[in-house]
């Protein structure tokens, strides 16, 4: 039936001709009084569609073809609220693209739905032989396999270093991996076989086609190219992998490894399939009782016990529990730039619609009914709508596909338009239309007017959405300015820091302290080299040691540490204000920054008083070195009392020009024959990656605030204009009787001034909660800094001053004897 | 008559009622009506196209175009085996109607 009438539309002509030829056939038989009776074939005509069910199809076209046709009548009109709704619909959409690729599309591997990842302690590594006893043991998976990470130096020294992958023999067969050439590694522990991925294959190796069976270097061990992997797979992570190798030959790339037996370190994520009809919950469950019970044979590792979870990894974003809250913000976020850009396009609407009453009215007395008008309105929102759509569309997948670029993802991720987006874009612009052309078109419908209260309010929620987000890009401004223009308090420019990973090298902590020794009068010997030191913490690097110390009066004093030789403050140019520096093997003497001697001992002198079973030698100036918080303190512990730390310490250069021209001779000097090269970082390109995250959120959520801010003056522009066009005539007869510009003006800006107030409060309240979110990105700054809302409320201030000028001036120009000559109000938007 | 006087749904049962007897046309299905109801029913053009879309709408009959016994083009309906169904399911319950009717007529 339902295929009878599609065929019958999609020959519509075809069967309304046939129909006619019908009539005029039966019409040819008639006489003359009979023909008079027969009705007019147009109406037949439409009374066959009602038969074949499509009159709503028919009258929707006419309905667009109307609106299309009111709209081009005012372009101006239409061309704004398509692009206030457009701005809106890019952010939705930008959002979509990047939750559908990083949590929606599944990764390309075979049964993605079964696939788990273990976390404990909120981070996925853990040790092989827990990964080893997990996989021995537990019921709850069908395979457990493991990938650890490496960088791996592959051709010339200059070269950067490959990403590989050490993953367990089964990896590839349970991820369904088929290579593209050649075949898998074999799992044996006698011959060296990588897989390459395709990326690496192109970039790094010219695609050459005969690579299957070549041999290439990785750490300057051979190892023969068994084949490359698929084009669309680079992994299971937002970072690609350029190889993988057999776990079981990680020894093999770091001489004297211990990876497959250290218990005390995590250097393997692990992966399970789940077992048919098993969730993650089940799963955990499962896995709780083996966990307890190695820990408790394994007192070693027991130091670091925390709850194993089971996330679900089908996808490339893993979301437990911890990130839902940057989910949540992030959606909201999204809708809440949505909601802005539809109310004000509602806004616009009802201004407009108080145009065109007069229309409405000749409609109704021509006998439209309500709900046709209603429908005639909600159809020319969709006109709007599906407009704003296509150009929000291409504005969205432009900013996703930079966005994208910019997280430096896998190479093969990239935004398509795929069902899911149109479904979305869809929903949307049904969402939108709906939002926006809902309210305008009860109210035209019904003939009247509503007080503008209403629309006040919606002018508070702008103001309240666009301050929360002004708030948030104006911390993260303020902590990047503050960080920035704050001296570091040692010159981090022109310092390199060497990591010569001893510990992964599986050096012992005695070995570990003479190669230093080694490496730290190599690099002094180099020429341009102007000093050279020894750290446990890199200065700007990843890791952290804090350390709670407690002042005079017993209150907690949070305090960063680190363990450093003699020549560090020399070479970092840190003075020395008290005291001294450490002597030569000295074990438990300390060396206190200044800020923290004043917190601890005020008024006193610091030099030989205790502190964490050492003895204070000296007082150093404020430097930042271990965190960009400018009111942190610091303490340095001497390099020689922490034993087992020599194995994970850096060496530090300070060379006499940028660094880059240094760490070529560098290299040469400090990688020996046998062992990998080590790690070269200068200390500036460090503290970029430090501030990095924050100056891209900055750039984004202020982006997206300035655009609310312009969404929020429209929004107020158009209450306004609307209430001086409401109230013509109140004001023609004010001014009558004597009101003078400065009555007016006032009595025009108090329409909007209670909600933009209520709004300005909401939002300072919105911003100091969503500022929690932030956390360390703030470097120390207070989420509450009374500049940034004090800032913020000026900028909306002002913003909204501005906007209303326009509706102001108009009211003041009004002439009482033309606004009561004109019963409509006058010229209106 | 006018068509108001139609009960809703009758049409569309004479129609199929006089097509059971086999191919026909627009014209002649209106001739048919009128002459078996003795000139009481007139079926007005403008109410018997649209039933006949329906009937086609609904897949109760076929047509197809033939010429007429004047030389005209005209199309000419079939009843289908659907058709067929919902004559009898019409007139089953046009019967159970009117049997109510005319018992509420004789006994109130």
């Amino acid at each position: 039936m339902l295929f009878q009438r599609i065929w019958y539309l999609l020959n519509l002509r075809r069967k309304e001709r046939e129909l006619e030829e019908e009539i005029s056939a039966h019409r040819e038989r008639l006489t003359a009084e009979q023909l008079r009776q027969f009705g007019s074939t147009l109406r037949l005509r439409e009374e066959s569609r009602d038969a074949w069910g499509w009159t709503w199809l028919f009258s929707l076209f006419q309905d667009l073809k109307l609106g299309v046709r009111i709209l081009s009548r005012a372009p101006g009109f239409a061309l704004t609220v398509i692009g206030v709704l457009a701005l809106g619909m890019a952010v939705a959409i930008t959002g979509f693209t990047l939750f559908n690729i990083i949590v929606l599309q599944k990764l390309p591997v075979r049964d993605p739905d079964s696939l788990c990842v273990l976390r404990c302690g909120g981070s996925t590594w853990l040790s092989y032989p827990e990964f080893r006893y997990l996989r021995d043991n537990n019921r709850v998976f069908s395979a457990v396999f493991a990938i650890g990470w490496g960088e791996l130096q592959f051709g010339s020294e200059r070269d950067a270093p490959v990403r590989a992958r050490f993953v367990s023999e089964n990896f590839f067969r349970e991820l369904g991996i088929r290579p593209a050439w050649g075949r898998l590694p074999a799992g044996s522990t006698e011959a060296s076989e990588a897989l390459l991925s395709y990326a690496f294959w192109q970039r790094r190796l010219g695609a050459d086609p005969a690579i299957v069976g070549r041999t290439i270097h990785l750490n300057r061990v051979p190892v023969t190219v068994a084949g490359v992997a698929p084009y669309d797979f680079a992994g299971l992570d937002m970072e690609s992998a350029d190889l993988w190798l057999p776990v079981e030959q990680h020894a093999l790339y770091y001489p004297g490894s211990d990876l497959l037996t250290a218990e005390n370190r995590r250097p393997v994520q692990v992966y399970g399939r789940l077992r048919p009809g098993l969730g993650v919950s089940t799963a955990r469950a499962g896995l709780e009782p083996l966990w307890d019970l190695w820990h408790r044979e394994h007192a070693a590792a027991a130091s670091r016990r925390e709850g194993l979870e089971v996330v679900a990894a089908g996808h490339l974003g893993r979301f437990g529990e911890s990130s839902y809250g940057s989910v949540a913000f992030l959606t909201a976020l999204v809708f809440v730039v949505l909601a802005i850009s539809a109310t004000n396009a509602g806004t616009l609407q009802i201004v407009r619609a108080a145009a065109r009453q007069h229309e409405m009215r000749i409609r109704v007395s021509l006998g439209a009914g309500r709900l046709r008008l209603i429908r005639q309105l909600l159809t020319e929102a969709l006109v709007i709508s599906a407009a704003s759509c296509g150009v929000g569309l291409l504005l969205g997948c432009v900013a996703g596909n930079a966005i994208l670029r910019s997280l430096d993802l896998p190479f093969n991720i990239q935004s398509a338009l795929d069902t899911r987006l149109v479904f979305f874009t869809a929903g949307l612009t049904l969402l939108a239309s709906l939002l926006f052309g809902l309210a305008p078109a009860l109210q035209l419908s019904q003939g009247r007017q509503h007080a503008t209260r209403f629309r006040s309010l919606l002018v508070g929620a702008q103001v309240a959405a666009s301050s929360v987000l002004l708030i948030i890009a104006g911390l993260y401004l303020h902590a990047l300015q503050r960080v920035t223009t704050t001296p570091a308090g040692f010159e981090f420019r022109d310092v390199v820091a060497v990591d010569p990973a001893l510990y992964d090298l599986g050096y012992s902590p005695d070995a570990a302290r003479i190669k230093m020794r080694l490496l730290l009068d190599a690099a002094q010997k180099v020429p341009g080299v102007r000093g050279a030191a020894l750290c446990l913490i890199t200065p700007f690097g990843q890791r952290q040691w804090r350390q709670e110390v407690r002042d005079a009066s017993g209150a907690v004093v949070q305090t960063y540490a680190n363990a450093v030789n003699a020549e560090f403050f020399s070479t970092l140019k840190i003075p020395i204000l008290r005291g001294r520096v450490f002597r030569e093997a000295e074990r438990d003497a300390l060396i206190v920054s200044q800020s923290l001697a004043g917190r601890l001992w005020p008024g006193e002198d610091p030099v030989g008083k205790r502190l964490k079973d050492g003895v204070v030698v000296g007082v150093a100036g404020n430097a930042r070195t271990l965190t960009l918080d400018p009111a942190a303190s610091e303490m340095y512990f001497s390099l020689a009392g922490q034993a087992a730390a020599a194995s994970s310490s850096v060496l530090l250069v300070r060379t006499a020009g940028p660094p880059a021209a240094f760490i070529p001779a560098l290299r040469v000097v400090l990688s020996a024959a046998n062992e990998p090269a080590p790690g070269f970082d200068s200390l500036a390109a460090l503290f970029e990656q430090r501030i990095e995250a924050t100056r891209k959120g900055s750039g984004v959520i202020g982006a997206v605030g300035l655009l609310t801010l312009a969404l929020a003056a429209i929004g107020i522009a158009g209450v306004l204009s609307y209430a001086v066009s409401q109230r013509t005539r109140e004001i023609g007869i004010r001014v009558a009787i004597g009101a003078t510009a400065r009555d007016i003006a006032l009595s025009v800006l108090r329409q909007c001034a209670g909600p933009f107030g209520l709004g300005l409060v909401c939002g300072s309240f919105g911003g100091a909660a969503m500022s929690t979110l932030l956390g360390s990105q703030l470097f120390g700054l207070s989420r509450l800094d009374p500049a940034v809302y004090c800032g913020t409320a000026i900028m909306l201030t002002a913003t909204g001053m501005l906007a209303a000028l326009a509706p102001v001036l108009r009211a003041l120009r009004i002439h009482p004897a033309a606004a009561l000559r004109d019963s409509y109000g006058g010229r209106l938007v | 008559m006018p068509k108001n006087d139609f009960p809703a749904g009758a049409l569309v049962m004479l129609i199929l009622r006089v097509l059971q007897g086999g191919k026909l046309h627009g014209y002649t299905i209106a001739q048919r009506i009128r002459l078996l109801s003795g000139d009481v029913l007139r079926v007005e053009e403008g109410a018997l196209y649209p039933a006949l879309q329906r009937t086609l709408a609904n897949g109760w009959a076929k047509a197809e175009w033939t010429i007429s016994e004047t030389g005209r083009r005209v199309r000419v309906y079939t009843l289908s085996a659907a058709g067929r169904k919902r004559l009898e399911s019409e007139i089953a319950r046009h019967q159970s109607v009117t049997e109510a009717i005319a018992a509420v007529l004789r006994n109130a």
